[in-house]
């Protein structure tokens, strides 16, 4: 059992029913563990004091609008260079989850850099290159919306997509290349985390969380891209049943 | 957990979060409803909808 | 290889011409620093720190104004169609209607940008390393444009939509090229590290952007 099995729209609509309620029940479980951790279990900063609480949204946040738009390169890959039919569906469906977890992390942030660093926004490496990210969300939301053959939006915004890919090394490198106000990375480093197992557990916890509901996210937006192409198919046969017999010349006319 | 003077920022922080997710549970949830009433629409014009309930 | 060079020699003649796109980007890039300073209001001091800042924003702008019709004209005679039917190299075509475009509506104002940066009062070491990062940096405008350019004649609509869409990746172009043009003012910033970079931004826009345009023409109108 193959991807290409997943290429059936009415298999994969069979598996996402099934599986759905799975990821968001896990989700929530696990959400609601990792939250315990987070503001309970887990100490308060050293020196952030309380604000470190914010981290257990933020952080996650982060991972999962770079996953998401990771997922959608690897769909644009799947559209473009193996022409799998159920890839730009799900291309499509991450646009808007995508660009809501951009828009929590950049909000998050901004609201933990105040009491923080003092200031709302910097524009510094990490800070620009995820708002950049979140206005490539858009764009692609928007080419979307505005190309009106699906097939067709498939294949462009699958372009653009891999055009803006080249943002996400960036982000992640970019608080190591640049010495810049945004703290270096203290998580996915080659020599191992350096924060608190007190508080690591807990933030990994929460990120699980969070990453299984967006599944079921996912998977939701997914069904509903399908159903509406299966509407605008029907849709279309419809008008062709309906539409008038193309008149005939009278005979012995000529034309 | 203690509430300090930041706990304004974690309170909107939090909030941010939840009516993010919110939202886009929303959406989906709405966009379902809307494309649900537009397959009930074609069965209503006699469309054959067979094959795109077995997917609802 | 002489066709390639035959539509880069068409291309620049076509917008060098009256009417073409060279000097309407041109007068563009003028109108945008000259206006500038009114709002800013006259304080020399002032606009010679952002004097670089403005320069490299109103090449930005003239640049991808004037790319949005980079392909209208070879969609309107057909050459489109030719290229999709035919298995040309679009790839090729892509780069020699860049180079085309940037010899003859970017290369303009580089030349012209020594000139306006008196009315900006920037200083010589100001201009050079300005120059030299427009020179350098407006290649990886013109690739990025080339494919907001490939996307607006291939999708029936949203012209607007493209400027949109592009214009996130034209940041670090900005960036890199302000920040260079900074560090010869500013000593002790060295210059290199930042022009480095903007030189590798272009080679690599111009690898994705060349692939990204020629794939995007490719899918057409259909």
């Amino acid at each position: 059992m193959g991807i290409l099995d997943y290429a059936n729209p009415t298999r994969v609509m069979r598996f996402s029913r099934a599986v759905k309620p799975w990821f968001l029940g896990l989700g929530l479980i696990t959400l609601a563990v990792g939250l315990y951790g987070a503001f309970v279990t887990a100490p308060a900063d050293y020196q952030q004091g309380e604000t470190i609480r914010i981290m257990y949204l933020h952080v996650p946040m982060a991972w999962l609008a770079m996953m998401a738009y990771s997922m959608m390169a690897l769909s644009a890959i799947g559209t473009l260079g193996f022409k799998h039919p159920m890839a730009d569906v799900s291309a499509k469906a991450l646009a808007p989850i995508g660009a809501t977890f951009t828009a929590i992390c950049l909000i998050t942030g901004s609201l933990w850099g105040k009491p923080m660093w003092n200031t709302w926004w910097v524009w510094d490496a990490r800070l620009t290159s995820v708002l950049i990210l979140f206005l490539v969300y858009l764009g692609i939301i928007a080419l979307w919306q505005a190309i009106e053959e699906p097939i067709k939006a498939g294949k462009v915004t699958a372009i653009i997509t891999l055009v803006g890919a080249i943002n996400l090394p960036i982000i992640k490198f970019s608080v190591d290349w640049w010495y810049t106000l945004h703290q270096p990375a203290s998580v996915f480093r080659v020599d191992g985390p350096t924060i608190y197992p007190a508080m690591l557990y807990p933030l990994l916890i929460c990120a699980a969380g969070f990453t299984l509901v967006f599944f079921y996210l996912h998977f939701a937006a997914m069904e509903n891209e399908l159903k509406r192409r299966r509407i605008r198919a029907m849709q279309m046969r419809a008008a062709r049943r309906v539409a008038p017999e193309q008149p005939t010349l009278p005979q012995g006319s000529t034309a | 957990m203690v509430i300090d003077q930041h706990f304004g920022f974690i309170a909107f922080s939090w909030a941010a979060g939840i009516i993010g997710f919110a939202g886009i549970a929303f959406w989906i949830w709405r966009d379902r409803k809307a494309l649900d009433t537009q397959l009930a629409e074609l069965e209503g014009q006699g469309v054959d909808v067979s094959r795109a309930k077995e997917m609802s | 290889m002489s066709a390639f060079r035959a539509l880069i020699a068409r291309d620049v003649r076509l917008a060098t011409r009256v009417g073409g796109g060279a000097l309407t980007g041109t007068l563009f890039f003028l109108a945008v620093i000259v206006t500038i300073p009114f709002g800013v209001g006259p304080d020399l001091n002032l606009l010679s720190r952002i004097g670089p800042a403005i320069m490299w924003i109103g090449a930005l702008l003239a640049t991808l104004i004037g790319l949005e019709r980079l392909f209208q004209s070879d969609k309107d005679d057909g050459a489109l169609d030719l290229l999709r039917l035919t298995d040309s190299p679009v790839s090729s075509f892509v780069i020699a209607k860049v180079i085309a475009h940037w010899l003859g509506s970017s290369l303009p104002l580089v030349l012209v940008t020594p000139l306006l940066s008196l009315l900006l009062a920037l200083e010589p070491r100001a201009i050079l390393a300005l120059t030299a990062t427009l020179a350098v940096g407006t290649p990886a405008l013109s690739f990025l444009g080339a494919v907001g350019a490939a996307l607006a004649v291939t999708l029936r609509r949203g012209a607007l939509l493209m400027a949109v869409i592009i214009l996130p990746f034209s940041i670090p172009v900005l960036i890199f090229g302000v920040a260079a043009t900074r560090a010869a003012i500013v000593e002790p910033d060295p210059f290199w590290p930042p022009f480095a970079l903007l030189t590798a931004t272009s080679l690599i826009y111009a690898v994705i952007g060349t692939l990204g345009a020629a794939a995007t023409l490719k899918i057409g109108d259909g």
